[in-house]
């Protein structure tokens, strides 16, 4: 049963992430910072910081952290935009900088998440 | 079936507008004609079938590994390791090779690859390793996530490439 939740919930997550990608590559077109997979993990990030204190049953976390936040956050696109931007030399420094800032950016708003 | 109704008849309707003559829809602040939102629908299906697959399998391969790995998070960098591999080689050149329409290719990369890994999980795990003392374990685990990955993106991307240049000749 706990699985049909992560099925759902990571079914919604994926397509969010889907539309906003689509919806944030309009905004940041002129950008070589992959600003898409960056702001959703980042959102991610904080919303798991909150439900993991505030939601305790096992089938809500299955929904939602395994789930919804699962299936929004993508570890395989982030280092696979690192590889494409590390590869030119004209993007490698915004290449670590995009690894850095996703990897401290991210367990700050983690824990920031856990406070409120 | 008001909005499927009048995307048929394509009326200037409160929902769809006629844009120079072009019959669409704002979804989500983005402007759709008639056929691209036919495609956009397909595209959600897509994700959200190769997704739930995606979530499933992850969990799947957590519930059988977390019980024999204890507190160190094996699963979760396997899952990392496997998905940004496989996500390097179907866009380093796999996808293009076996020339799949773009509706199987989004499912594929964006829902099937997107939903198995993570980088939630992966973050709130490594605060919880640094609070519950372990910080050698933390930064091992942040290093060899990371570095795997890293590496695996580039090896499934340059094997992409190069299966795409073995069948195809000059690509």
């Amino acid at each position: 049963m706990l699985l049909f939740y992560i099925g759902i919930g990571t079914a919604t997550g994926a397509v969010i992430r889907m539309l906003a990608t689509m919806q944030l590559n309009s905004a940041f077109k002129r950008q070589k910072f992959p600003w898409a997979t960056f702001v959703i993990n980042m959102t991610a990030c904080l919303l798991i910081g909150i439900f993991s204190t505030h939601f305790h049953s096992a089938p809500l976390k299955a929904l939602l952290i395994s789930g919804v936040l699962g299936g929004l956050s993508t570890f395989s696109t982030f280092s696979n935009e690192f590889v494409t931007l590390f590869k030119d030399s004209t993007t490698k420094k915004l290449a670590i900088n995009y690894l850095i800032a996703s990897l401290i950016i991210g367990i700050g708003l983690v824990s920031v998440g856990t406070i409120i | 079936m008001v909005v499927l109704s009048s995307l048929l008849n394509c009326n200037d309707t409160e929902i769809f507008h006629t844009n120079n003559g072009v019959c669409g829809i704002f979804v989500f602040g983005l402007y759709f004609r008639k056929k691209d939102l036919i495609v956009l629908l397909k595209k959600i299906i897509s994700v959200a079938l190769f997704g739930a697959l995606g979530g499933i399998i992850r969990s799947w391969i957590q519930s059988g590994l977390d019980a024999h790995t204890g507190t160190l998070p094996l699963a979760l960098i396997l899952i990392n390791v496997i998905g940004s591999t496989l996500l390097g080689c179907l866009t380093g050149g796999f996808l293009t090779l076996l020339d799949t329409p773009d509706t199987l290719n989004v499912g594929l990369t964006t829902g099937l690859m997107g939903g198995f890994t993570t980088f939630s999980t992966f973050q709130l795990t490594l605060l919880n390793l640094f609070k519950t003392g372990s910080m050698v374990m933390g930064i091992g685990f942040i290093l060899v996530s990371t570095l795997l990955s890293i590496g695996g993106a580039s090896l499934g991307q340059w094997s992409g490439t190069k299966l795409l240049r073995y069948y195809r000749g000059s690509w």
